[in-house]
């Protein structure tokens, strides 16, 4: 009994470190924030009017607002430090809130106490069940920034008329998808205007760099962490500051600006992938490896190549960017056979918002759906950026 | 005309300045205009708390870029109305005789008023408070308004108020939680004998520099303006030139049941007429300290303020005086806010005189303690259309003032409901 004890007793001890171990590493995706119970009186004073009482986006001045206000019940958060798909930081909602939405009718609480703050933040926690389900995602790095040189940002415009000039345009949001961009909630959500020196939640360089690089969840603008180098990156951000009054514009961007960028005028859009980009293909699958055979290329015009693909169940079928920009694929929710939703949710990886899968921000990279477990029917689905133009695909399954 | 009758007529009186001080106590179109609720910006209308008050200073605005477009909302119209009435009972009583007594619905209020933003520099108000008074029909209109150039050189530090300017005070006159004639006696206490009628409270023609951090912790407010107000009989705004001057600090405490505390200095060098005309000028000085402090929970807190300052007037501003008439005022107020509805409130005023300016005057002549005690229900029609019962009842200690030297008692009860719209 005595020995019996005693080998329990070691055994334990010797268990415990890796106990402790295992539970320090994980950490809920709620870390950092305030007391629940005290949030929702902060949220009733000062959100319920626009996010609603049920945290669905529905309140009282919802109908006069654009862009619409969040909901939180579906666990979406545009802005994030985090990879795009992933929940942000309570240090990302707490920007958000404290700064506000430039140019959306998101005010600034900063003026609230930092920890009435965190509650309300804990609150909003509660309306989506991702929070307790998944762990606190790690934020990207944001490498030291490169000198913001002339070349910097005449590097940074090859690749953004390449990657972001379908929807910005030459910078002024003027692309010609500008008029016909929605959300993944089916409201409008015209591009940034980046020549006005701030947009919704950047001001700095590193703001233009997190967005840049982890997307905007829900919304036509793709996460490019992966797809490009981090100083490439940094060139997509100097081009962007030398396009208006940026914080940290200087006047080396701005003579970029005013003297280079009609010598690359000519280069075709999307027809060479941005320098230096990797060959991972961003959130989808990368390159070729693992392409099934029955692939749909994207290229941003009406239809995908082929418009049509007759599968059997258990088909897997690839997307692949085939130029125009970025692509990613949707499915209509309301054009896929009844009861196909959930599974099909589960066999999309990497999504950002139901049955939207993740950009493919450059020519080449692919992304591929499993038709496991699915009912047999007909799937409808279409390219976020580009269905403007009306680009969707049918794929049959027999 | 009988002591019974002044006595009601100062008590009316009292109500009026109570009143007329009271320009906006709640905004409701810029609720509107932004999509919000009234409780956003008030603790308890028309009590700012910090979100408010940082709107405030900013001129109105949230400065999110599209402040200016919001004014296509069709939810959005830049007026708003605001009206009150209700049961009124007063009694005045010595330690020996009751003085006055009675109750009624005195003549309420109605106020249409406009707060409006041109592009991102320029906020303007104007108010036409309606006073409809008893008896022979009444009816009359004026319109205090201010023109407010914000952010000099983009800096929120130089914002420039120009009209009908209030002081920026600890307990603000113009906001206070209820409408009773009891009003806050600290800042409209006068020396007895006073030629000056001069009130912390009142709204007076001038102007005013204020600026502020961005989330207005660090705040300043400096009011250049005439005492006695526009004299047509001098043809000049500015003949008696004064000056009001607060600095606040306000640190958030990030571990204790503490959350917020503001620091506050403020003083004032008035000048008013000794004489017949602005040639002889003497002056009236005010300057004290306020200790705000909210306490356990930001959205619903107990709010405590605490204000000390002394008050000074020049003997020859006083009738028969050999010196200057010296006061203190200390004032204490708790604010407890339970849910986002209701808000009970309390104030304790102190008025002592230190320095008597008329020989003949001893002892607490001059002093008053005044006490108020209430608390306020908001129910929301709508979120932009709110109603409220603000029942309280206020005491008015004056140890030395009765006839026969004796204790003044004066107590109100005041049960108005008040509309917002």
């Amino acid at each position: 009994m005595h020995r019996a004890v005693k080998s329990l007793g070691i055994g334990m001890t010797c268990a415990l470190p890796f106990v402790t171990l295992a539970s320090s590493t994980y950490e809920p995706a709620t870390t950092g924030a305030g007391d629940a119970g005290n949030g929702k009186v902060v949220y009733e004073r000062y959100c319920i009017q626009c996010h609603g009482e049920q945290g669905d986006g529905n309140g009282e001045s919802a109908p006069w607002l654009v862009p619409k206000p969040r909901n939180f019940r579906q666990g979406m958060f545009k802005f994030r430090s985090t990879p795009d798909g992933t929940l942000p930081l309570v240090s990302d909602l707490d920007r958000t809130i404290t700064y506000g939405l430039y140019g959306t009718s998101m005010t600034p609480f900063g003026s609230i106490e930092p920890r009435a703050r965190l509650d309300v933040i804990a609150y909003i926690m509660t309306f989506s069940p991702r929070w307790q389900k998944e762990p606190r995602a790690t934020p990207i790095v944001i490498p030291p920034e490169t000198p913001a040189t002339t070349e910097s940002a005449i590097r940074g415009e090859k690749i953004f008329r390449n990657a972001c000039s379908t929807c910005h345009g030459d910078g002024s949001g003027n692309g010609p998808m500008a008029t016909k961009t929605i959300d993944a909630w089916g409201n409008p959500i015209p591009p940034a205007n980046l020549t006005r020196g701030r947009t919704k939640q950047e001001v700095t360089g590193r703001d233009i760099y997190r967005t840049f690089m982890t997307g905007i969840t829900g919304s036509p603008m793709g996460a490019f962490a992966g797809a490009i180098k981090p100083d490439d990156a940094w060139d997509v951000v100097h081009y962007v500051e030398s396009l208006g009054p940026w914080k940290e514009s200087n006047r080396a961007l701005r003579l970029a600006a005013a003297t280079h960028y009609g010598d690359t005028a000519a280069t075709p859009a999307a027809s060479a992938a941005p320098p230096g980009a990797t060959a991972a293909g961003g959130s989808g699958d990368g390159g070729t490896a693992g392409m099934s055979a029955n692939v749909m290329k994207l290229s941003g015009f009406e239809s995908t190549d082929p418009n049509e693909i007759d599968i059997h169940v258990g088909d897997s079928v690839t997307f692949k960017n085939d130029g125009g920009g970025a692509h990613n694929v949707v499915f209509f929710a309301d054009s896929i056979p009844p009861g196909a939703k959930t599974q099909l949710q589960a066999n999309m990886r990497n999504t950002s918002g139901p049955l939207i899968g993740p950009m493919m921000p450059k020519e080449g990279d692919t992304y591929t759906v499993s038709f496991a477990k699915l009912p047999k029917g007909t799937y409808v689905f279409y390219c976020l950026p580009h269905q403007g133009k009306g680009e969707q695909g049918t794929i049959v399954v027999q | 005309m009988t002591i019974v009758r002044r006595l009601t007529l100062a008590v009316t009186g009292m109500v009026a300045l109570a009143v007329g001080s009271a320009p906006a106590r709640a905004v409701p179109s810029f609720a509107r205009k932004y999509g919000m609720k009234c409780t956003a910006c008030h603790e308890a209308w028309p009590v700012l708390n910090a979100f408010g008050r940082a709107f405030r200073d900013n001129g109105f605005r949230f400065n999110t870029g599209v402040d200016d477009e919001q004014l296509t909302n069709p939810a959005y119209w830049p007026v708003f109305a605001w009206a009150y009435n209700g049961y009124q009972w007063n009694e005045t009583k010595s330690s020996t005789h009751v003085l006055n007594e009675n109750g009624g619905v005195p003549a309420g209020g109605y106020f249409l008023g406009a707060y409006v933003n041109l592009g991102q520099h320029v906020s303007m108000r104007l108010l036409a408070p309606l006073v409809i008074g008893d008896g022979p029909y009444t009816l009359a209109v004026a319109i205090p308004g201010w023109i407010r150039y914000n952010r000099f050189f983009g800096s929120s530090w130089l914002n420039l108020r120009v009209g009908s300017i209030e002081q920026d005070l600890p307990i603000s006159g113009a906001r206070d939680l209820t409408i009773n004639g009891v009003g806050v006696t600290a800042w409209s206490y006068t020396i007895p004998g006073s030629v000056s009628s001069y009130s912390l409270e009142s709204e007076v023609p001038g102007f005013q520099l204020d600026g502020h951090d961005r989330w207005s912790l660090n705040r300043y407010s400096l009011s250049f303006f005439s005492n006695a107000g526009a004299q047509a009989t001098h043809h000049d705004i500015w003949s008696t030139p004064s000056v009001y001057l607060h600095l606040t600090h306000t640190v958030r405490l990030k571990r204790t049941f503490v959350r917020d505390v503001e620091l506050g200095l403020f003083g004032t060098y008035a000048t008013y007429f000794s004489g017949k005309d602005s040639t002889a000028l003497r002056s009236q000085q005010r300057y004290g300290v306020d200790f705000q402090q909210w306490l356990f929970k930001d959205a619903v807190p107990l709010h405590l303020t605490e204000t000390f300052y002394q008050g000074r007037d020049q003997a020859a501003l006083i009738a028969g005086a050999t010196a200057d008439g010296v006061f203190n005022a200390y004032m204490l107020q708790a604010d407890y806010v339970p849910t986002v509805q209701l808000t009970l409130f309390s104030r304790a005023s102190f008025i002592t005189t230190q320095q008597h300016a008329v020989a003949t005057e001893t002892g607490a002549y001059g002093n008053s303690n005044v006490f108020l005690l209430g608390f306020k229900y908001t129910y929301q029609v709508t979120t932009r259309f709110e109603v409220a019962i603000e029942p309280s009842f206020g005491l008015n200690v004056q140890p030395y003032q009765a006839v026969d030297h004796t204790e003044l008692k004066t107590m109100q009860a005041y049960i108005p409901i008040e509309v917002v719209f």
